[in-house]
């Protein structure tokens, strides 16, 4: 091997050609899990042993360069220099919109009860998921975990990948939730069950979560 | 019924389906491009699923669809790679497969990059957790900047992890033969 290929491109390549016949692991975290890494949207904590399966995994590492490419790092970096993706306008406007829409996806919810006080300080408290990050076997205990906020209830939705809402659960005591197979039954093999969650004080502010997705074999 | 929330600008989906398209045939290798079209047309189609299965309520913020339209892009690679009927010839490096644009790869270049690719593997599996993200996502592509925002670092502290961590990674390689 010549010292061309120790060069930073020439070992890009080279990692890059470890990914072409990668076949995803049940260790792979799901694509939005990685869009969220790349987006800088999971806590350093998370972020760090994501990061450290991705970068090691063929399959992942070419995910994270298809999220790069594919404008997530866009929304995270303020004044990034280097290689920046083309027409990083656009990616821009579409992260821009991100800032103002993370946790909209089910609006619904917020159209059903009466609008209490909300504090939408992201850098306050952020609810990263803990898992699962990988597919669950079908029929398996399905136990979703986040991180906790300090003296808060919690509001859980459930709800199909079609965003038909399953189930809302309200008043949980503990940053985990163990979902019921009645309702794990509704969900197809091969599925998603999205779900999203809400810290609820009490004075009433409200801290909501991004929205995560379990995928069922 | 009044959400209260001012609607969301109306996505564009030609847009995120060319920008997706693009992204995928540069990121794929030389089967997956050939089938780029395919991937994100099914990507889409989910995409445009969801989309109308919320347009009774509400528009889908455009950065939904993006992320949406990544992970079904991701899926649809991720089950393609899965599928046992994909034979090794469909790598293109037998000639029956798609060409890749990159040009034809001279078999002894091509071994030695899968040699010096399964070495810096190794040698980033040695490197301390924050080195091995630093150095990982690097040579992804992101910038310094990039790491930092994603990770939630410093961008001082990335610039020194990726310092002594490129270092670290090259000496491990030069301890397994490629060197100068």
């Amino acid at each position: 091997m010549t010292r061309d290929g120790l060069t930073d491109d020439g070992l890009r390549e080279a990692l890059a050609r470890r990914s072409e016949r990668a076949v995803p692991t049940a260790a792979c975290p799901e694509p939005d899990v990685l869009w969220d890494l790349a987006a800088g949207e999971l806590d350093p904590a998370p972020a760090g042993t994501m990061a450290a399966h991705a970068v090691g995994c063929p399959a992942c590492r070419e995910a994270l360069r298809l999220a790069r490419e594919a404008g997530a790092t866009a929304g995270a970096v303020g004044t990034s220099s280097g290689a920046a993706p083309r027409s990083r306008a656009t990616w821009l406007a579409a992260a821009a919109v991100l800032l103002v829409a993370v946790g909209t996806v089910f609006v619904v919810r917020r159209m059903e009860r009466p609008a209490p006080p909300e504090f939408r300080d992201e850098e306050l408290v952020r609810i990263e998921t803990l898992g699962p990050t990988g597919p669950v076997p079908g029929g398996a205990e399905t136990v979703l975990r986040w991180t906790p906020v300090e003296g808060a209830r919690y509001d859980l939705t459930l709800a199909r990948e079609n965003l038909e809402v399953l189930s809302i659960v309200r008043g949980i005591a503990a940053a985990e939730y163990t979902v019921p197979e009645d309702l794990l039954r509704r969900v197809p093999s091969g599925g998603r069950l999205l779900w999203q969650v809400e810290a609820v004080l009490a004075d009433g502010r409200r801290f909501r979560s991004g929205t995560y997705s379990v995928r069922f074999e | 019924m009044d959400s209260g929330i001012p609607p969301a600008p109306e996505p564009d989906f030609a847009e995120i389906r060319l920008r997706l398209l693009r992204s995928v045939r540069r990121v794929c290798p030389a089967w997956l491009r050939s089938r780029a079209e395919d991937i994100v047309q099914n990507a889409m189609l989910r995409v445009l699923e969801i989309s109308r299965a919320r347009e009774s309520t509400t528009h889908f913020p455009s950065s939904y669809l993006w992320k949406a339209a990544y992970s079904a892009t991701v899926d649809e690679i991720r089950r393609l790679r899965r599928r046992p009927e994909v034979s090794w010839d469909d790598t293109g490096l037998n000639g029956g497969g798609p060409v890749d644009p990159a040009g034809p790869v001279d078999p002894e270049t091509g071994m030695a990059a899968g040699e010096l690719g399964e070495a810096a593997e190794g040698c980033l599996e040695a490197l301390p957790e924050a080195r091995r993200a630093a150095v990982g996502l690097y040579l992804l592509g992101y910038t310094a900047g990039e790491i930092a925002a994603s990770m939630r670092w410093r961008e001082k502290n990335v610039r020194n992890l990726l310092h002594r961590g490129l270092v670290a990674l090259r000496r491990c390689l030069a301890g397994k033969g490629f060197g100068p």
